[in-house]
């Protein structure tokens, strides 16, 4: 009895000792950890990155993808944040709104501002409303008058911030039909007519709708045929506020690591990334998805993200202030 | 024509074949083991399906999709223990069947209404491919807000032996399905300024806590799984069949169901099986036949050729519009993406055969799965020879880290926990825990559908033939449930498995109704300073809660009709009190152990431990301890890449 009692102890801590070294293995390879869930536009980026990363990463580690959905993105920015890896070994996919957000609510609460560190962006995207195809087209009256529907996913997306953008430059009164649970139904929402416009995210059967309006002229014809927003607005403070709302729409696919990753690692990763864009099997990957692949470097993200943290005091509060 | 023999023979060839195959045997596997469930398998074989072609692909994922409501019956059957979210219902009259000694009819049965139902299914997509995207734009929010009500009237009209704690409960379960951020004003609701909590609570984690732990007791309690005899007769599980065959009128009136409600976005598996059941239920008992809970064949027949012909049902809005009817079908839709494919129109005009192609792999998938299933059940027979502190200290590891994948968050833990203490309490004493999930399930459907159609078509909502159909329909449920059915035909005598009936305890009952009080109070309290939209449902609820639960701890008497578990076979308290707190202990201290070594070294030592605590077998436990651990590194470490909580040992 004594013998099996002791062979099963012996066991016992020889197992448990390995399974401690098993929990420490766990830890080696490179995670991109994405804010949404799995199956959306950043999830399937990110896996198609995680495929040839890397080949470019010191060392050539395993890359894995994990979803950490939660509150619109802005639960893995609290875990970015309070991340302590300095070596790069986690990679955070979380939308740019969210990011920009954060460091705005940091400047107004008087706090100190948190900040990761951009790696760049997949995608740069220019914000429109769209209309269905099944209706007459839009007019530039139409656009705000008081009976107009426009459809939005939830208060922190820039489905509602552009159209109260816009409510607030131009002193519209329509309605926003709040609470769809994502593009895809809030684009069904306006084909099947249940609202007349969503701005600031794009379809993904565009056939099925026409843009009706662009926020600003950058990407666009001399003469579109669609009205342009800023076009039609005249103060300038109007103008900064829908500037600075579709700034946080224009990087769409970013990538960041932790503020504290080491700088030569930040260097080797950003390299990286820029080695990716260029890869003939990545671009392979892109080109069968038909997604988008319209890269921005991680200089300009920073610039953006700086914007944002010096932003004047009262465009600021306006912003805070429109989504609240 | 042309389309369907083009896509028949682009299915045909052997590597999809094998792609399909090797996805319904992952699938399987992901419905047996509880508190994984398709989801978890689709975002494993996501990756891999990079390298294939959009046909290969899709024959893969579709495969795993199809085919977890098939087997997750298995442990729903044989333990009480939901594979997935899909057989929470089965468990009502499967487990009793189980309990009876019938497990391989039952299981038969549910298999051979599986397949059925997913030919079914199969079949309606196809049959709606023409008409899918005009029939769909039809369809307003306010249409589906007007099914979810329908089927939170099934619900509400609960025929529980206490329709008062079936009311009570489903109300608790609308409570809990209203934490988290407000659909329109994005106002946080009953959070205690966690961020975890602004997404409400972890499905998953509630549905393990409610339903595993529980169970997992109850196993304890009886000393091992219910006589499941070791010698298996195929016999029994073909004569399970064809008495399904037999049923082919619940057969067809379920899948049909199951279908045309699957298309409805938002609304899950578990209302939909209950729908059914209750449908069922409703038509009444024939001579012979035991009380729907208590054993009846048709109460697994319906929901499992429900929930197989529901994938067809999902399919519809995904392919037309691309919205995801599922979280299986969100994933799908990434895959979409990946291959280039864009749900609408496209899907029916040049991407017509890669449609069909789906059509033939669901019809495919669940023919496979219930035949592998028929092979294979009389191995799994072998787990009735498996103790019960083996049995309960491995998979109380498994289910508790599996609860830990809802959201990778301590938060899950935590809810998990306190799930299972409340479904615990909730079997111990006859409330209905699957009346609670559903309302849990429907409460921000309706809540978000409501105000949805509200913002866009304000009052007209009320004139739309689907809500007028809806209220009137309900006003029929409403006086047809309140009524004794009149078709029940007098209950077979005892058989000797059913232990004797005990009525519920009333002390125990009125603590729980006083506990559902506060908690109501809690709720308006908390809201008052909220604007309206975000305290309407919410305060509504818990008002009529806090009403009812006073009525049930203040007014009732025990010997009043309606307020006790009249016929109720509850657990012995004493024996249930001893298995309860050494698992509660066993489940604490394998969290304890994860939270402060890691998860491995916290599982093995928790689970070694666990089986000390249960029989006190050293040797076996090592042994124990080494599955369990293999099992969590296997899924969840080296396939799923968990993100583990930094040991505080290592910080």
């Amino acid at each position: 009895m004594t013998d099996r009692l002791s062979r099963a102890v012996k066991t016992f801590a020889c197992s448990a000792v390995f399974c401690a070294l098993l929990s420490q293995a766990a830890a080696a390879d490179v995670t991109i950890q994405v804010g949404y869930g799995p199956g959306g536009a950043t999830d399937v980026y990110s896996r198609i990155a995680s495929r040839h990363l890397s080949k470019y990463l010191p060392g050539t580690p395993d890359v894995n993808v994990v979803n950490v959905p939660g509150a619109g993105g802005k639960r893995l920015l609290k875990m970015a944040h309070a991340a302590s890896e300095t070596d790069g070994s986690v990679i955070y996919a979380v939308g740019f709104t969210v990011v920009t957000r954060t460091v705005m609510q940091d400047s107004f609460d008087g706090n100190e501002i948190a900040k990761l560190s951009p790696l760049g962006s997949f995608g740069r995207d220019f914000p429109f409303c769209w209309s269905a195809k099944n209706v007459a087209p839009l007019d530039r009256a139409a656009l705000v008058a008081p009976g107009t529907k426009y459809g939005a996913t939830g208060k922190g997306s820039s489905t509602y911030a552009l159209p109260m953008g816009i409510k607030q430059a131009l002193g519209a009164d329509f309605n926003i039909v709040l609470g769809y649970s994502g593009a895809a139904e809030v684009f069904a929402a306006l084909e099947r007519n249940e609202v007349d416009l969503v701005c600031g995210v794009d379809p993904t059967n565009p056939d099925q709708f026409r843009v009706a309006a662009s926020f600003t002229r950058e990407g666009l014809d001399p003469a579109p045929a669609y009205p342009v927003i800023l076009d039609m607005i005249e103060d300038d403070a109007s103008v900064e506020l829908i500037t600075a709302l579709t700034d946080q729409t224009y990087p769409s696919i970013p990538f960041f690591v932790a503020a504290q990753t080491g700088a030569d690692t930040l260097a080797l990763y950003r390299e990286a990334f820029q080695k990716l864009l260029v890869d003939p099997e990545f671009l392979t990957d892109m080109a069968a998805t038909k997604l988008d692949l319209n890269p921005l470097a991680a200089v300009e993200l920073d610039a953006l993200i700086d914007s944002y943290a010096t932003m004047d005091e009262a465009l600021r509060d306006r912003i805070i202030a429109l989504t609240e | 024509m042309d389309y369907v023999f083009l896509a028949l023979a682009e299915v045909a060839d052997p590597f999809r074949m094998a792609m399909l195959f090797a996805g319904v045997v992952i699938g399987l596997v992901v419905g047996v083991v509880p508190g994984i469930g398709g989801v978890f398998g689709l975002t494993l074989l996501l990756p891999l399906s990079y390298a294939l072609d959009p046909y290969s692909a899709f024959a893969l994922l579709l495969g795993v999709s199809a085919v977890t409501t098939t087997s997750d019956t298995i442990p729903a059957v044989l333990m009480g223990i939901p594979g997935t979210v899909g057989a929470v219902t089965t468990v009502l009259d499967g487990h009793p069947m189980a309990k009876a000694g019938q497990g391989n009819r039952a299981l038969g049965a549910a298999f051979a209404s599986s397949v059925i139902g997913g030919l079914f299914g199969a079949g309606v997509l196809i049959a709606c491919l023409p008409v899918l995207h005009p029939l769909l734009l039809l369809l307003h929010t306010a249409d589906f807000f007007a099914v979810s009500c329908v089927g939170l009237v099934l619900v509400a009209s609960v025929s529980t032996a206490n329709r008062l704690k079936g009311f009570v409960a489903l109300l608790i379960g609308l409570l809990a399905s209203f934490v988290g951020l407000d659909p329109v004003t994005a106002t946080e609701r009953m959070t205690f300024d966690t961020l975890y909590l602004w997404d409400g609570f972890a499905t998953g984690a509630v549905f393990l806590g409610l339903f595993a732990v529980p169970e997992l007791i109850a196993l304890l309690e009886r000393g091992g799984l219910p006589n499941v005899p070791v010698k298996t007769s195929r016999s029994e599980l073909l004569g399970g069949a064809g008495e399904a065959l037999r049923h082919w009128r619940v057969i067809v009136r379920s899948s049909a169901i199951g279908a045309v409600i699957g298309a409805v976005p938002g609304v899950g598996v578990t209302v939909i099986d209950w729908i059914v059941y209750r449908l069922e239920e409703g038509r009444g008992r024939r001579a012979g036949e035991p009380r729907f809970g208590e054993g009846n064949i048709r109460g697994v027949i319906a929901p499992e050729s429900a929930n197989n012909a529901k994938e067809g049902g999902y399919l519809i809005p995904t392919l037309a519009m691309g919205v995801p009817g599922s979280a299986t079908m969100a994933i799908l839709l990434g895959a979409f993406m990946i291959h280039g494919l864009t749900p609408g129109p496209d899907m029916l005009g040049v991407n017509l055969p890669v449609t069909i192609s789906f059509v033939f792999y669901i019809a495919i998938a669940n023919i496979l799965g219930a035949a592998l299933c028929f092979a294979f059940v009389p191995q799994l027979s072998v787990i009735a020879r498996i103790s019960a502190p083996t049995l309960v200290s491995v998979l109380l590891a498994v289910v508790t880290l599996a609860a830990f994948q809802s959201r990778n968050d301590l938060g899950d833990f935590v809810v998990f926990v306190g799930a299972a203490l409340l479904g615990n309490v909730m079997r111990l004493n006859g409330w209905p825990r699957l009346v609670l999930a559903l309302g849990f399930v429907l409460g921000g459907v309706v809540e978000r559908y409501f105000f949805l159609a509200w913002q866009a078509e304000g009052p007209a909502i009320m004139l739309r033939p689907s809500v007028i159909v809806t209220v009137v329909l309900s006003l029929l449920l409403i006086s047809g449930f309140a009524r004794t059915p009149k078709r029940q035909a007098p209950p077979p005598p005892p058989t000797t498995a059913q232990t004797t009936p005990r009525a519920g305890s009333s002390a125990a009952d009125v603590v729980m109704s006083v506990f559902f009080l506060l908690c109501s109070v809690g709720v308006i309290a908390s809201l008052r300073t909220a604007p309206f939209e975000a305290r309407m449902f919410p305060v509504g609820v818990a008002g009529l809660c806090g009403v009812i639960s006073l009525y049930s701890a203040v007014v009732c008497r025990p010997r009043r009709r309606g307020c006790r578990a009249g016929g109720a076979k509850l657990p012995d308290p004493v024996q249930s009190a001893h298995w309860s707190l050494r698992v509660f202990a066993c489940v604490g201290m394998t969290i304890g152990l994860v939270y402060l070594v890691g998860p491995f070294t916290g599982v093995f030592v928790g689970v070694f431990l666990s089986g000390i605590v249960m029989d006190g077998r050293a040797s076996v436990s090592v042994l124990r301890a080494g599955i369990a651990t293999a099992l969590i590194y296997v899924l969840f470490q080296y396939i799923a890449h968990t993100l583990w909580p930094t040991p505080l040992f290592y910080r």
